[in-house]
């Protein structure tokens, strides 16, 4: 027996429904939320009973919610379907805006966030530096004379086989003594360590993308009496970047994400921001909850970047 | 004509054909490591086979404007050094703090003061700053024990560490796979959350936010763990990719000929997907003997941190963490360079 047609709401319909209940159900979380924490002297609350309240209903409305959407045969009209989702939305809403309001640690975040200047401009510094080095080196490592191609292999090999803070390290203590007394500051030693170490990497991307262009190019433009230069900036290079963004791009979140490192050198950055804040106010799951995602606030733009990137396909 | 035969046999066993551009570099680079360890062993061996009893400073002070300083020897002598000027001297401790020494023209009792800017402790082995040497032999001889202690913390907490990363690779992989979203999505998430987040971050929210809620854990462990956990993200894309990567018509022709799924698994997927996860797994676990340098943060005494404790005693920073980086490179190298000619053999494009 066929079953009879049902006339079902656009996806649309059920995607502003979803919002407008949302919105609902999130003003209505935040009534219900105490003053945020403002003065980051004051007290934490210890009663953790409203929250894990409000985790449970929140863990029972999304399994509701998983469950219905998940059952294959259970086939309801646009109505039944239009009620379900605003429930969902509103739950998830309210759950959303009372544990945000609640918990939000506004002060921590203000103090942590003093660091993200030096996060913002080392990961900025490190990133020129890493692709003028991987870019030189890299072309270099192609080149035709045995010793360049040596030293340059001696390079990429000696940064890519140590870590990078043992290279950040070095930088850091062992230059300003003797022999070498070179005074140098935290910022430019992570500057520097930073560059080189996702240089090195960086140099073998390059280099992997020149190689890659099969050789009947080369021997076409050969055939062609192009110059090598001529060779490189027309044939070589347009096609080998585009293939090497992508890994590059790889390349500058691991630098974002290396930038951490530096707070081992007493530099004020995010992490070090937070492990001071620790010490200050001792919230150590805030703090420790809220670390991450700044960073992944950070890298995931990046993310999004590279991909928009990748499928840009024509290049000049 | 034998070296000729040597050159092709290590061709034949170390490359394929179209490397042999890049097989030279690196066997170049190779060698050179191999003779500078050759040079340091023998300057080693050199200290040792003749000691000259003046060489063997057991202590060296300096005065707090850094003017003037003096070396005590074995031998109940020593050197006055004054700028520009140097004597002779000879010694005798009077009490621990108290020396008498003897010039050729005079007699003084020195009375060691402790501030920052002269050495630190009085005891049978003095700690001394350094004046003017550049690379201190000596120095370097003696601690190499413990940055040796240093490295078998590291290699150890490298392989607990990819073993773990290994099976919570597999677990992550598994779940991302399953059709059920309740199950697939969470993973999903938990993984490139984890991918976009700094180790060092990882590593602070493990020690410091777990044993509040109960899981109190030494430090070691706690490491390796989350450690684990960091790479066992980057390993189920691994395991993803391998799998993904046996095509589609092994797994058709497995339901045609009704082959039950253990029997799948072993014998057709399992045996192609396997080994071009092998040098990826290889490269994660030469990242992550590097990145046990981070476990610092933990009080783990790893190599680094035995480089950092030794420098930060004299200030002496140049032969210890130049030691630990050469430590990690020598390790790191050879494994990298096994790496690649386990990518050669057991690449995907072959």
């Amino acid at each position: 027996m066929n079953a009879t047609k049902h006339r079902t709401a656009s996806t649309e319909t059920y995607i502003m429904l979803a919002l407008v209940f949302a919105f609902i159900g999130f003003v209505t979380g935040i009534s219900q939320a105490n003053d945020p924490h403002i003065n980051m002297m004051g007290t934490v609350p210890e009663d953790f009973a409203k929250t894990i309240r409000f985790l449970m209903i929140a863990v029972m409305v999304l399994l509701i919610g998983g469950f219905v959407l998940n059952i294959e045969r259970f086939d309801p009209d646009s109505l039944t379907r239009a009620t379900i989702v605003s429930l969902l939305a509103m739950g998830m809403g309210v759950v959303t805006g009372f544990l945000v309001y609640e918990i939000a640690p506004f002060d921590l975040l203000q103090a942590i966030l003093r660091g993200l200047g030096v996060t913002v401009g080392l990961t900025a510094m490190g990133i020129i530096l890493a692709l003028v080095v991987a870019i030189t080196t890299g072309i270099a490592r192609t080149s035709r004379f045995w010793i360049i191609r040596f030293i340059t292999s001696t390079y990429v090999e000696v940064f890519r086989g140590t870590s990078v803070l043992v290279q950040m390290f070095w930088i850091y203590f062992v230059l300003p003594r003797e022999p070498f007394n070179i005074t140098i500051s935290a910022f430019e030693a992570g500057v520097l360590a930073l560059g080189l170490n996702v240089g090195a990497y960086g140099a073998e991307v390059v280099r992997g993308a020149i190689q890659s262009i099969p050789k009947g190019q080369i021997e076409a433009s050969i055939a062609l009496n192009m110059t090598s230069r001529l060779r490189m900036q027309r044939i070589i290079l347009p096609q080998a970047t585009v293939r090497m963004i992508p890994p590059l791009g790889n390349l500058m979140i691991e630098l974002l994400k290396a930038t951490s490192l530096v707070s081992l050198i007493t530099l004020a950055d995010i992490t070090f921001q937070g492990k001071t804040a620790q010490q200050v106010v001792g919230r150590t799951t805030e703090i420790y909850i809220l670390l991450p995602f700044m960073y992944f606030a950070l890298a995931y733009p990046m993310t999004l970047g590279v991909r928009w990137i990748e499928r840009q396909r024509r290049w000049g | 004509m034998g070296l000729n035969f040597l050159r092709t046999a290590i061709d034949r066993i170390y490359t394929g054909r179209s490397q042999r551009y890049q097989a030279g570099v690196k066997w170049g680079l190779l060698v050179l490591v191999v003779l500078v360890l050759i040079v340091i062993c023998v300057l080693f061996l050199q200290s040792v086979l003749n000691p000259d009893p003046r060489d063997e400073i057991i202590g060296r002070w300096r005065t707090a404007d850094g003017e003037t300083s003096v070396e005590f020897f074995e031998d109940d002598t020593g050197l006055l050094d004054l700028g520009e000027i140097s004597l002779e001297l000879q010694y005798e401790f009077i009490d621990d703090s108290q020396v008498r020494i003897f010039t050729q023209t005079d007699e003084q009792v020195w009375q060691y003061a402790a501030t920052s800017e002269t050495v630190a402790i009085i005891s049978p082995n003095f700690s001394f700053k350094k004046t003017n040497v550049v690379i201190d032999w000596r120095f370097a001889r003696r601690i190499v024990p413990d940055m040796l202690k240093g490295l078998e913390v590291t290699v150890r907490a490298t392989l607990i560490a990819f073993l773990l990363a290994l099976l919570f690779g597999f677990i992550f992989a598994l779940a991302r796979r399953s059709p059920n979203r309740l199950v697939s999505f969470p993973a999903a998430a938990i993984v490139e959350f984890t991918r976009s987040t700094p180790l060092l971050v990882q590593l602070f929210f493990f020690f410091f936010v777990l044993p509040r809620y109960g899981v109190k854990l030494p430090a070691f462990q706690i490491g390796v763990v989350a450690l684990g956990l960091h790479y066992g993200t980057y390993c189920s894309e691994v395991y993803r990719a391998g799998i993904d990567g046996v095509e589609k018509g092994q797994w058709e022709a497995a339901t045609a000929l009704n082959i039950d799924p253990r029997r799948k698994w072993l014998a057709i997927i399992l045996p192609q997907a396997m080994p071009p996860m092998i040098p990826a797994f290889g490269n994660y676990l030469v990242a992550m003997f590097k990145e046990t340098a981070q476990l610092t943060v933990l009080a783990i005494v790893e190599l680094l941190t035995t480089a950092q404790t030794i420098g930060a005693q004299d200030f002496r920073y140049l032969e210890p963490i130049t030691m630990a980086g050469f430590m990690y490179f020598a390790v790191s190298f050879p494994a990298s360079l096994i790496v690649q000619r386990l990518e050669q053999r057991f690449g995907r494009k072959r």
